[in-house]
């Protein structure tokens, strides 16, 4: 990393994706579904779909 | 527990923001925030390399920081923040997702339902929807050897049998049967046209021709023998189905016919004569058609009824019905083909300029009355709400005045999605402190591209995104 700030980007997006993971395998299977399009959607799915939202809401600066 | 698949996950983006110089942190004071400060990493997990000049960061120091122990209480800071938060988000996010779906799209299907049901009562302008109708004889009619049997009654004087004809009652089946000849090619065709007609045609016949029934109806219509094979809409078909069935009586009464031989044979030769007397005019009339290419039999409002065989040639030498609705807009009509083809081009151009405008005319229309439409429903909509709801309830002029002025910019391709129009229009006009908006645009954009997945899955999709939106609401991003 050029930035030594970067381990608080790392640090803070790792806690989003947990936290968006934690919450997601508490609200999903009830009543919304806990697969998408047959597949099961598992904490790798749910990290990766949480960083692609957090680009996205940063992406006006990239 | 920070869990080393979070930091993986996290890894490529952090390289991304980290080679535009960005730095994300949490907003100070924000659950993330709690939760980024258990994890008790204060950017010391990296060390600079002398060979790359860049930072390396420790992903297993960091994982090993947010996960130890106390050593005084013996438990996990970062686990216990992470359960209170996710409790508390948890909660409230199903209680979001359970509002938008008990709440809001109820009022959403409401408010599409009633204005689609609305819309449909619309009467569509009188120059949309024109139509082409083909007339053909009934089917008997094109048969030569019936043509030879009427042709002898072409100069009988024209006169008005009386319906005083008192048969017994027939089925249907004996109808149909009466009147058949006995050669094939034409009892075929009489069995072809019967089906098209139907069974109540050849009741009503009977009844009204054959039998004494309707001399106690006053109010039927038609009640004299020219008015049924001379005025009513279907004459010829009337002349057609009392011809054959006197031809066959006259040679062969009924048994349980309640009249003189006499009178009945002198009834029964009329019928039978001055039916055939208007069948062979219509003969004359086929002949004419055939002769001068009558295209054009009549116009009914938007409809052209035309001669089937006489537009069968029409269309297959080029022919369009753009030219025939154009023929009404221009009085007197044209009939014949050589005059329509004469005007053509011009009866095209007509056509054309006046659709265009009756199109545009007619989206305006629609435009604005699904407008009135949705204010009006959603109005009525407000006025119900009597419990369950108390921000509706306490705000109904507010709600009213947000909507008003919502559909005030709705553009007119918006209408063509109604559902989406009236959730976008009944999330920011009534249920604009919460956001039931965000959760179902987000099923339905994820269904319209992904139509295979069912509305659980999209739902869990736009749950999932509605989350990770919340959370994002929590950075803080620095350029440095």
């Amino acid at each position: 990393m050029k930035l030594s700030e970067s381990e608080q980007t790392l640090v803070t997006l790792a806690n989003a994706g947990e936290l968006a993971a934690n919450v997601a395998q508490r609200v999903i299977g009830n009543e919304v579904a806990d697969t998408f399009n047959g597949a099961p959607l598992n904490r790798d799915l749910i990290h990766n779909l949480a960083q692609t939202t957090f680009q996205s809401s940063v992406s006006k600066y990239l | 527990m920070l869990t080393n698949q979070a930091l993986i996950a996290a890894f490529p983006l952090t390289t991304v923001l980290d080679s535009k110089r960005i730095v994300v942190s949490p907003l100070e004071g924000s659950p993330l925030f709690t939760l980024v400060k258990a994890t008790r990493s204060d950017s010391n997990h990296n060390k600079f390399n002398e060979t790359t000049g860049e930072f390396d960061i420790n992903i297993t120091d960091i994982e090993y920081m947010a996960n130890a122990k106390d050593d005084v209480l013996g438990v996990c800071t970062h686990d216990r923040v992470m359960d209170e938060i996710t409790e508390v988000v948890s909660t409230a996010v199903t209680g979001h997702m359970m509002f938008a779906k008990n709440v809001v799209a109820p009022a959403i299907e409401d408010l599409v339902v009633k204005t689609c049901n609305s819309i449909l009562e619309l009467s569509p302008s009188a120059l949309l929807g024109m139509e082409v109708i083909t007339w053909a004889p009934p089917k008997p009619l094109l048969n030569s050897g019936l043509e030879t049997s009427v042709r002898k009654f072409e100069d009988l004087p024209y006169d008005v049998p009386k319906l005083a004809m008192k048969l017994p009652d027939l089925t249907v089946t004996e109808i149909i049967e009466l009147m058949k000849s006995g050669s094939g090619d034409l009892d075929n065709d009489i069995t072809e046209w019967a089906s098209v007609k139907g069974d109540s045609f050849f009741i009503s016949i009977w009844e009204n021709i054959f039998q004494i029934k309707q001399a106690g109806l006053t109010d039927r219509v038609p009640v004299t023998f020219r008015s049924f094979v001379y005025d009513a809409p279907d004459s010829l078909d009337n002349a057609l189905a009392i011809y054959l069935l006197s031809r066959r009586l006259a040679d062969s009464p009924l048994p349980n016919t309640e009249m003189n031989l006499t009178s009945f044979n002198s009834l029964i030769i009329d019928y039978r004569n001055q039916s055939g007397a208007r069948l062979s005019h219509a003969f004359n009339e086929f002949d004419k058609v055939n002769k001068i290419s009558q295209l054009v039999r009549s116009v009914d409002g938007n409809k052209t009824i035309v001669n089937e065989s006489v537009y069968r040639r029409w269309i297959d030498a080029g022919g369009e019905n753009e030219i025939l609705f154009g023929n009404i807009l221009v009085q007197p009509f044209s009939s014949t083909v050589d005059e329509i083809n004469s005007k053509a081009p011009m009866l095209k151009a007509e056509w054309n300029k006046y659709s265009a405008l009756t199109s545009v005319v007619e989206r305006n229309r629609l435009f604005t009355r699904t407008k009135e439409f949705l204010l009006a429903h959603f109005r009525e909509q407000i006025r119900n709400v009597t419990e369950g709801e108390e921000a509706t309830i306490g705000n109904r002029e507010i709600i009213l005045k947000k909507f008003t002025d919502l559909i005030d910019e709705v553009r007119e391709d918006e209408t063509k999605d109604l559902w989406a129009l009236c959730l976008k229009l009944v999330c920011k006009a009534r249920f604009y402190k919460t956001d039931a908006e965000r959760i179902l645009s987000g099923i339905e954009r994820i269904k319209k591209e992904n139509p295979q997945v069912s509305v659980r899955e999209a739902a869990a999709i736009s749950l999932l995104e509605y989350i990770n939106y919340w959370i994002s609401t929590q950075f803080v991003v620095k350029i440095v």
